[in-house]
């Protein structure tokens, strides 16, 4: 591999990583509160993208703002959601499951149906490629990085010194006893759903100008949540962060190194492995 | 008539765990509620806690009918809960499980005091700080779980079981705490399946056995029963 | 009329409907029912055992590829072809079986997930001599059963029927046998039955190749069915659908997964006719089903009955009421 095309795949591996670790830790916030996995994490990825579209394209609204717009609507309907959906099962994990499944596959229709099956494409915050050292790089792809930072350390910041933040941990370590403190049980499970949308929502938009938007792109998210929280461990943000970068240079490097499908063959090796050597991932309990 | 309870009848699903459960907490009261495994205690209390809901009965705290309430309003209304099993929050440090226990309060300007206080109960926990709770010994945990419910300035505190796996100097320490929490004015009801400690403690107790109340009086009295002597005390 | 004369009526008539259905769309319906119940009714039995597996769909491409290319390269004949298909598919089940059924819940779950990828991929990618990458194989020859050929849909409906009878008949009477009990006891609490003396991994493993065998088979069935598979045909949502079909059904017994094989298959072959709306509607359908009917379907009779009889005591009673107050 040549110092170009290495610096290359560090960037994008970089990239990919920045939104593998905003997708992933939606996911396992999720996880971590309500218990259930999410299938249809994948579908909300792909609202954000769409929502992005929809501000920055149809509305010709500022790139940056459409991203704010992106997550917040998208975070509200991942409130309603819970609200209306699943918190009337009260804590039935498996049926909810199975209704996350349901509700993928009626997002990806009503997608499909209201948005028409086609690409489209998203245009970025600016038109500059950046080179050094013979590798060129857009700046739509490099400015994911910092954005992602930023939200993860938002995050980090909202759930360690925040209230609300805490409450959230609580509830994830032990929701009867947060119940017992006053903690809003209920309202925290659906703050957790929106939080989580909003961030899957986050990573969908910042990946909307690098990819075409269309109402599959979600399908595959899934499968890379459920190798990155592996890795991680399930209900640890932190882990999810570290497992989205691991999972972020395996594809990157594997893709340039031995192609897309064994890179993808390396990834599900990978969780098998983790599975059966460290199954609570590496920050797992 | 700080806390009553009239008729409580609780299931889970088809089975039923409280039958027909009528007792009385009054200010300064320490209320034990003693009986075998099983006997439906925990349910009890998690039921007057909002845990689980009744399916038939009354639950009147300072004249407010509770039974139906979610958890969060009823630890508002000043009933604070030492849950069975410690169960505080591992991943949390000692210090952050006490300000959880301050979360509903709105006088976030003197819980700093309270932290102290706690502090001051149990001066281990204040060693402690910045441990995460769920590194901490069987009695740490269980000083913490008090303090953690003392934060919320409880009028009234459900223990369930603190004695558990708890070696007898710790127990003891325990029971002093439990004493002088009672002295500022929180009334307490103390399950315990130590029931000799519970009495020592409580000055009127109930037994509880299949979900029923089964006898119930003054914690002297119960000393001296000789059913209760004979099932509970070894006698 | 007894239970078993009931069934024997039953299956009689299952027989019988190439006879009365001519069209060609609705015994395209029933055949693939007859396969949905085939994954579903095999999946069910894996999961009696206490293991969630959603890499069934892996088990079926293994039986499909396996069956084509016994068949179009090795010059097998079909009834050799699908039992040493299913053959195949349990005997991977064993290898991958063996490592990972120590696994509980989640994480076996996921292994199952990664595995069925795994397989997909190497479908996809590799060996496209062989296996034909992405466009797979196609021109998958008939059936064809010492010279005769099936080539109607009605004589592929009698290929599938006894196989799927076939298959209900070995669950149940797994189920229902002693190893069945030790699958429960194991699936309720593995420490306690490890304490009773049960070989928790000897029949987690049976149950995992046997489960695994029959979605071989119905793989192989497939393949000569539609004549044409690729990795597209045996994603990770197909293995999905078959989890639901069991789920929504009712894990609690056999009838389960045949009835919401039956249920779900019959709503997805009618919301065809939705054409695009499909997905929305099958969607919308399992978010209703999941939320207001817990047990799944096979409680919905349960549920019922006292609706009707609440009614019919209404009725009762107004009757009563109209005698009392006289003419």
């Amino acid at each position: 591999m040549t110092g170009a095309e290495f610096t290359q795949t560090l960037l994008n591996a970089l990239m990919l990583a920045s939104v593998y670790v905003l997708m992933a830790s939606g996911f396992t916030l999720i996880y971590s509160i309500m218990h259930i996995v999410n299938f249809a994490h994948g579908e909300i990825y792909m609202l954000g993208a769409f929502a992005v579209y929809y501000f920055s394209m149809e509305y010709h609204l500022n790139f940056f703002l459409a991203l704010v717009l992106a997550i917040l609507v998208v975070g509200v309907l991942g409130i309603l959601l819970e609200r209306v959906l699943f918190l009337p099962m009260q804590q039935a994990h498996l049926p909810q499951v199975i209704l996350s499944l349901g509700l993928a596959m009626a997002l990806q229709g009503i997608a499909s149906v209201a948005f028409g099956a086609g690409d489209r494409p998203v245009d970025g915050p600016f038109d500059t490629v950046l080179r050094f050292g013979g590798a060129a790089i857009s700046m739509e792809r490099l400015i994911i990085i910092p954005i992602s930072v930023a939200i993860m350390i938002a995050l980090f910041a909202f759930v360690k010194w925040t209230r609300t933040g805490q409450a959230m941990r609580a509830v994830a370590q032990d929701s009867d006893a947060a119940a017992l403190q006053g903690i809003d049980v209920a309202f925290i499970s659906c703050l957790a759903f929106g939080v989580g949308c909003a961030l899957a929502s986050a990573a969908g938009a910042l990946i909307a100008p690098v990819f075409y938007v269309n109402p599959f792109m979600g399908g595959s998210v899934i499968m890379k949540a459920f190798i990155i929280i592996c890795l991680g461990g399930m209900g640890s943000i932190s882990g999810a962060a570290v497992g989205g970068l691991i999972l972020g240079f395996v594809d990157s490097f594997g893709a340039t190194l031995f192609g897309n499908s064994v890179a993808n063959i390396i990834g599900f090796a990978l969780l098998i492995i983790i599975l059966l050597v460290r199954p609570q991932g590496l920050f797992g309990r | 008539m700080h806390l009553k309870l009239t008729d409580v009848t609780v299931h889970y699903g088809k089975v039923q765990a409280v039958k027909n459960v009528s007792l009385e907490v009054d200010a300064g009261d320490i209320v034990a509620l003693v009986g075998a495994n099983g006997a439906g205690k925990t349910t009890l209390l998690r039921t007057i806690s909002g845990l689980h809901p009744p399916t038939a009965g009354e639950i009147r705290f300072m004249g407010q009918r509770i039974d139906h309430l979610r958890p969060a309003q009823i630890v508002r209304l000043g009933i604070g809960h030492v849950p069975e099993g410690r169960k505080v929050f591992p991943s949390m440090t000692v210090l952050e499980n006490l300000l959880m226990g301050a979360y509903s309060r709105r006088d976030r300007g003197s819980v700093r005091e309270d932290v102290e206080s706690v502090y001051q109960h149990f001066p281990v926990l204040a060693q402690r700080h910045g441990q995460l709770a769920g590194t901490l010994s069987g009695g740490e945990q269980q000083m913490l779980a008090i303090g953690r419910a003392l934060m919320s300035k409880p009028k009234l505190m459900l223990m369930d079981e603190p004695s558990l796996g708890l070696s007898p100097i710790v127990v003891e320490h325990i029971a002093e705490i439990i004493a002088s929490i009672n002295k500022t004015g929180t009334a307490i009801v103390l399950v315990e399946q130590n029931v000799a400690l519970a009495l020592q403690l409580a000055n009127r107790g109930y037994v509880m056995a299949t979900g029923e109340i089964v006898l119930h009086g003054k914690s002297s009295d119960l000393m001296q029963n000789e059913e209760v002597a004979r099932a509970f005390l070894g006698r | 009329m007894t239970r078993q004369l009931q069934l024997a009526a039953l299956v009689l008539l299952l027989f019988l409907v190439p006879l009365f259905l001519t069209s060609n769309f609705y015994l395209h319906m029933f055949i693939m029912t007859a396969v949905n119940i085939i994954m579903a009714t095999s999946l069910w039995l894996i999961l009696r055992s206490g293991q969630l597996s959603i890499g069934h769909a892996a088990f079926m491409a293994i039986g499909a590829y396996t069956s084509a290319l016994l068949t179009m390269r090795a010059g097998l004949p079909f009834p050799m072809a699908m039992p040493l298909a299913g053959i195949m598919a349990a005997v991977i089940a064993v290898l991958i079986g063996y490592p990972t059924l120590r696994l509980k819940g989640l994480f076996f779950a996921l292994v199952t997930f990664a595995f069925a990828e795994i397989v997909r991929s190497i479908f996809n990618s590799f060996g496209k001599d062989l296996f034909g990458g992405p466009s797979g194989i196609s021109a998958i020859p008939h059936p064809s059963f010492f010279g005769i050929e099936l080539a109607t849909r009605a004589s592929y409906y009698y290929l599938v029927l006894p196989l799927m009878l076939l298959t209900i008949l070995v669950v149940y009477r797994i189920d229902k046998s002693r190893i069945g009990m030790n699958l429960v006891a194991i699936s309720q609490a593995d420490s306690l039955a490890e304490s009773l003396g049960i070989n928790i991994m000897k029949y987690k493993i049976v149950a995992f190749v046997i489960g695994s065998f029959f979605a071989g088979v119905a793989g192989s069935f497939f393949a000569h069915y539609l004549r044409h598979i690729s990795p597209e045909s045996f994603t990770f949502w197909l293995s999905v659908y078959v989890l639901i079909y069991v789920v929504v059904g009712g894990l609690g017994s056999i009838m389960g997964p045949i009835i919401g094989a039956c249920t779900l298959s019959l709503f997805s072959e009618s919301f065809r006719t939705f054409g695009n709306y499909e997905p929305i509607v099958f969607g919308v359908a399992l978010i209703l089903v999941v939320m207001f009917l817990r047990e799944g379907v096979v409680s919905l009779p349960g549920r019922l009955l006292p609706l009707t009889q609440r009614a019919g005591e209404a009725l009762r009673g107004s009757r009563i009421a109209a005698r009392l107050r006289g003419p």
